[in-house]
């Protein structure tokens, strides 16, 4: 008999044994963080395309997705002078907390976000008081808010959220899709038509001159008070290229002139 | 159950009323208060009143009650009894818990609960209050007053064996002649409990998870009560308190040595009435959900846990007792040790001045030296609290010391734990190393193995009892 | 009124949809006999196929009396009290009427769809949401015709058992809008929307839902989503609208213009409207011709007409110009070449060319502008009005739009093409809504027919219009 009855046992608890004494292998998160792989798939990475624009669209599909709702948009902008709310995605640790109380059935409590400028609620109560707090006439609501502040606040949108119940996500996907709707106050706003008899004038590259008078580009968070957006719908009757200035078609902008025009405009409007 | 809102209106008057509600304590209402908060509000003021109560009448009463309890003795000790070990069972479950987690952790190279409390000590509590809070429901079907039984009567086998156990030179519960014998006699009854929860579950597989634990605990008690009759023989006695007096001396007089092959097979046969790693397929999560406790959740399942814990415990106290000498030290040391001037009845009262104003001394002078040599860094109730905390801790162990010392009761428990403890030590390693044995391997094994060893060590210690002529044999 | 040039057409093309500009030539004279034409009704179009002029009272086409002098609403009550759901859809069916939309699905389809499923709520919406900005044919139809869009929405109703009717249209159409709300206050005055239509006990309720502030509002299921308040992105289909549309109930949703014909279907029989049409389709459409045109403006022209027939409406290119390329679709359109101009303006026509009716929006290019840049800036335009639900569109027009800013750049890799088409085939491949599949086709058009101008950007890098401003530019009028 060349086996030994409980030499195994006694090997395997000698084992375990030696094993109590060993250092332990885990990391006490949160006071130590692990080293993590470039490469490891288990965080929410934003990457970078060959040319180094952040792939991320702000498409907004994974705050939507997300069944925890612990993403939210937000940033800094590409030169990294001030934080923005729209931009590629982030992850908040509080949201995780207020959706987990929400699935929970229990209602969310009030919670002042340090991100987010406070405003005074009672127009908004208002606004949701006549809509009868229903989450379906959603886009009505967000449109009479704006009307109310002269553009959407983002403790507005909060407050929706966790008065009606709708997902913040849902609120801010359906508050960043029509893009009537503004985060931002806007002093001015020059439109530029991109309909096909436009850009056949030139209005692309009118855009782009403004543009850079105007430190901003054709459908980005403005800088200054003056906001470059496109021209929903071309004034019939207008000419092409058609610019317009808070509504009203300015008839002097031509590719040559309006970086200059824009960069008096600018001037203006800080001063 | 509060109705849910029909309208958004409506939640949005519930979740503006809930955000004032959240900020204050507010209970407006016995009818708006969640069970927690009435639970809460019955218990605090009726243990207050007891407390107080108890007090008040404790200091009139005195009197009377001194000569009351003096002249019922056997009443008074029944209830101390009672009391205490039922109080002895529950921290026991926790500790025991709280060591299974954390030891079977290290060795898994985890490191165990370690957030709940002071290095993951509250785990247990919390365990035990989670198992508290939970619904209290019998499924359909089943058969109500045996379901709420099994538990109760499982709980109660085991617990009821604590009575002969001897912890210290007088510190047992009652001493039979026939000691033993009522050990397993109420430990065979945690089978009816067994059965009664496998068959009151009304599931096909509790049913079969209680008969294989039933088959398993029977056909281990053969070998297990086998084994000990050896230690019987030598004994000459089955009181638990004597055998544990005759094994006094030095460790060498300890029965493992007497009796290597029942130690061995009384360890084996004893993990496997524990229901223990490796035996322990009945109530494994892979194999059976948790056999015969399957449908049982809240407190029904909390005795059934618990039972099993501190029947862990119990079987490591009776390995001590019966073969390692129970409450004995493994060496000889000077005890009793008359330690005269620690003579309360000398001083009386007073020692209870002197040794407070020591703690207090003492606490200021290390109070003082940490602020000193902490720069200044520590306030100074910080400072003076975390000297009040390392005097208090000096000044506990050098009463213990001192009672283990002069007080033989203290040590016997003290030596009893320690041994009782290494057990449990073993036992948890076991579950934390060995592989599961499959049913037929365990049947198996019990009866064509430990069965005729028991035997075989049976007739060996008897015959070497007649023919060594030694003193018990009479 | 909007200021939208309607061109004059020739008398003998049918006029369902708009009123015959019967008489004045131009514009100038029609604005100054101050809009008087008359709300016809193609009732009076079952004479045949040359419609003429009915001289009736000067109206203005609120005018619910004159309307119903001309016709109006004697399709919804023949509907209401003759006719059987069933017997309205066989006369849908047999007209052959497709869809005014831009894909020609048969409308008959939808509506026996509709009317099938089962749900205890359904809805008609009319999609008047014209995306191209620069196209404005529905909301000059519903400011010349609203009775007709009214009255076909009404039937549509009662055929498939709808209350509810949702007219959605662009907010920045105020002139449409307030028409629309006149006409139906005066409807419903008159009993012929509203509760107990025509004392029949059916109610038909109509909103005017104007929106706003996405281009792809103009998408069926976008549009339900935006009638609904929610974030615009469409769904994957099936379901079809016409089983889980608006709020989840069955949907009819149809262009505005082919709610417009239905009246005159449904009083003069499926053969009314199978004659008027040429060459193989059936109807009218309107069409906005706008570029390098002499007089740029809006025309009912009959489906088939060819693409040269309905150029020349606008007056044709200038003498000191020549046509280079035909944009058909709008923003999100086919680049045709000029020999494009004998291809009938049909659907399958214009499919198998590579371009797409859409809108009804002809841009005519001249020589003068850079196809390159302009099909580069309309894909950039494409992009981003994507709604970015699926990645194809979101980061397929994007870097498409990206190609194209390289090779006007004059940046470009060795195998743009080859990217560009394959890129294309997956985008279309793999989509959800029909916006990618069509963001497409500007880009794949100058492959197709403009290769030698691909060439030059490429591999000579020189822009031959002078546009592409870091390419050596070439004189105006050589060709390379």
């Amino acid at each position: 008999m060349t086996f030994i009855p409980g030499l195994g046992i006694a090997k395997g608890m000698a084992l375990t044994l030696r094993r109590f004494f060993a250092p332990k292998a885990t990391i006490q998160y949160p006071e130590v963080r692990p080293d993590m792989a470039v490469r490891f798939r288990g965080r929410l990475q934003l990457l970078y395309d060959e040319f180094g624009t952040l792939k991320c669209e702000t498409c907004f599909q994974c705050a939507q997705a997300c069944p925890v709702e612990c993403i939210d948009m937000g940033g800094h902008d590409t030169k990294n002078r001030f934080y923005t709310h729209w931009g590629p995605a982030e992850t908040y640790g509080e949201r995780r907390e207020e959706s987990a109380l929400r699935r929970s059935g229990r209602p969310v409590p009030d919670q002042a976000y340090v991100h987010f400028q406070p405003i005074d609620l009672v127009a908004v109560e208002e606004i949701l008081e006549a809509r009868d707090y229903d989450p379906g006439k959603m886009l009505p609501i967000l449109e009479e808010v704006q009307a109310a502040y002269g553009y959407l606040p983002i403790a507005a949108i909060k407050h929706i959220s966790h008065v009606t119940g709708a997902p913040y996500a849902l609120v801010y996907g359906t508050a960043t899709y029509y893009s009537h709707l503004s985060f931002e106050r806007r002093a001015r706003t020059v439109a530029v038509c991109r309909c096909t008899s436009c850009l056949l004038a030139g209005s692309g590259r009118i855009a782009n001159a403004i543009g850079e008078g105007l430190w901003t580009k054709l459908a980005r968070e403005p800088v200054g008070g003056v906001a470059l957006e496109q021209l929903a719908a071309h004034i019939p009757g207008a000419a092409s290229p058609l610019v317009t200035l808070d509504g009203k078609p300015q008839r002097d902008v031509t590719e040559t002139s309006a970086a200059a025009w824009s960069r008096a405009l600018a001037k203006k409007t800080v001063a | 159950m509060r109705a849910l809102p029909a309208t958004f209106r409506e939640q949005a008057r519930a979740v503006r009323a809930y955000a004032v509600e959240s900020r204050a304590f507010a209970l407006e209402s016995w009818a708006g208060a969640s069970p927690i908060d009435r639970l809460a509000l019955v218990l605090v003021p009726l243990a207050l009143f007891l407390f107080v109560g108890a007090v008040v009448s404790a200091v009139v009463m005195l009197g009377p009650t001194l000569d009351f309890l003096g002249a019922n003795q056997p009443l008074v000790r029944f209830v101390v009894v009672v009391l205490g070990i039922l109080l002895l069972t529950v921290p026991t479950a926790f500790l025991l818990i709280y060591m299974e987690l954390k030891v079977i952790a290290r060795m898994n190279l985890r490191v165990g609960p370690n957030r709940v409390g002071p290095w993951g000590a509250a785990m247990s509590v919390v365990h035990g209050l989670k198992v508290l809070a939970k619904e209290d429901f019998a499924p359909t079907g089943v058969d109500v007053p045996v379901f709420t039984l099994a538990p109760v009567v499982t709980f109660l086998a085991s617990v009821m064996t604590l009575l002969v156990i001897p912890f210290a030179p007088g510190i047992f519960g009652q001493d039979f002649n026939i000691g033993l014998l009522f050990f397993f006699a109420m430990g065979g009854l945690s089978v009816l409990g067994l059965l009664m929860g496998g068959w009151a579950s009304f599931n096909k597989y509790s049913l079969l998870g209680g008969l294989r634990s039933a088959a398993q605990i029977v056909s281990y008690e053969i070998p297990l009560t086998i084994s000990v009759v050896g230690v019987i023989l030598l004994a000459g006695t089955m009181s638990l308190n004597h055998i544990a007096q005759a094994q006094s001396g030095s460790a060498l007089d300890w029965f493992v040595f007497k009796q290597p092959l029942a130690v061995l097979i009384f360890f084996i046969a004893a993990t496997a009435e524990a229901n223990r790693t490796p035996f322990d397929l009945t109530e494994a999560d892979s194999e059976i959900v948790a056999g015969f406790s399957t449908e049982y959740s809240g407190m029904r399942f909390g005795f059934f846990y618990f039972a099993e814990y501190v029947n862990v415990f119990i079987i490591s106290a009776l390995i001590t007792t019966l073969f390692f000498g129970g409450w004995t030290a493994p060496f000889n040391w000077p005890w009793p040790y008359n330690l005269n001037w620690l003579d309360a009845s000398g001083i009386g009262a007073a020692w209870i001045v002197i040794v407070g104003f020591a703690l207090l001394v003492a606490a200021d002078v290390l109070g003082l030296a940490i602020w000193l040599f902490r720069g200044r860094q520590w306030s100074a109730p910080s400072a003076f609290g975390l000297g009040f905390v390392i005097a208090g801790a000096g000044v506990t162990i050098l009463i213990i010391l001192a009672c283990i010392i002069a007080l033989d009761w203290v040590q016997g428990i003290f030596w009893f734990m320690v041994k009782t403890y290494i057990f449990v030590f073993v036992f948890v390693w076991m579950r934390g190393t060995l592989p599961r044995v499959r049913v037929d391997q365990l049947m198996g094994f019990a009866w064509k193995w430990l069965l005729p060893a028991s035997l075989l060590n049976l007739f060996v210690t008897a015959a070497a009892v007649i023919i060594l002529n030694l003193p018990s044999a009479r | 009124m909007t200021n939208a040039n309607v061109l004059p057409t020739p008398d003998k093309w049918p006029h369902l949809l708009l009123p015959a500009a019967g008489g004045a030539a131009s514009r100038g004279e029609r604005e100054a006999a101050g809009e008087a034409v008359v709300t016809r009704e193609a009732g009076a179009g079952s004479e045949g196929p040359s419609a003429e002029t009915v001289a009736g009272p000067p109206a203005v086409p609120t005018d619910l009396n004159a309307a119903l002098d001309a016709g109006a609403f004697k399709g919804l009550t023949e509907a209401i009290r003759d006719m059987t759901a069933g017997e309205i859809v066989a006369a849908l069916a047999g007209s052959g009427l497709r869809g005014r939309g831009g894909a020609g699905f048969p409308t008959s389809e939808k509506w026996r769809a509709c009317a099938l499923a089962q749900a205890d709520r359904r809805y008609v919406v009319v999609n008047a949401y014209q995306a191209d900005p620069a196209v404005f044919t529905d909301r000059v139809l519903l400011e010349r015709n609203p009775y007709a869009v009214l009255e076909g929405a009404a039937i549509a109703a009662v055929a498939i058992g709808a209350s509810d009717i949702v007219i959605g249209l662009r907010a920045e159409a105020t002139e449409a809008i307030a028409t629309l709300e006149t006409a139906v206050r005066e409807a419903e005055d008159a009993g012929y929307l509203g509760d107990d239509v025509l004392g029949s006990g059916r109610s038909l309720h109509v909103e005017v839902k104007p929106l706003q502030g996405a281009y792809m509002l103009g998408e069926e299921t976008v549009l339900l989503k935006g009638i609904e308040g929610r974030r615009g992105q469409p769904e994957q289909q099936p379901p079809y609208p016409t089983t889980k549309g608006l709020y989840g109930k069955p949907t009819l949703v149809h262009n505005a213009q082919t709610f417009a014909v239905i009246p005159g279907i449904v009083t003069g029989g499926p053969g009314s409207y199978l004659d008027a049409g040429a060459k193989g389709g059936h109807g009218t459409v309107l069409v906005q011709i706008s570029g390098s045109v002499a007089n740029p403006g809006l025309a009912e022209v009959p489906l088939g007409t060819t693409i040269g027939e309905i150029v020349a409406l606008a007056g044709g290119v200038s003498a000191t110009h020549s046509v280079k390329a035909l944009l058909v679709g709008g923003p999100s359109g086919g680049i045709l070449p000029p020999d494009a101009m004998s291809t009938p303006y049909e659907f399958e026509a214009l499919e198998a060319a590579g371009a797409y009716m859409g809108s009804g929006s002809i841009v005519v290019v001249d020589e003068r502008s850079c196809l390159v840049d302009l099909a580069s800036v309309l894909t950039r335009f494409c992009a981003d009005q994507a709604c970015g639900k699926t990645i194809p569109c979101r980061i397929g027009l994007r870097r498409l739009a990206e190609i194209g800013a390289r090779i006007c750049e004059g940046q470009p890799r060795g195998d743009e093409i080859e990217r560009l088409t394959d890129l294309s085939a997956d985008i279309v491949a793999s989509r959800l809504c029909d916006h990618e599949r069509r963001s497409t086709l500007p880009l794949l058009s100058l492959v197709r027919y403009f290769r030698d101008e691909l060439d030059a950007h490429i591999v000579q890098s020189t822009c031959p219009a002078g546009i592409c401003q870091s390419l050596a530019a070439t004189p105006a009028g050589s060709v390379s």
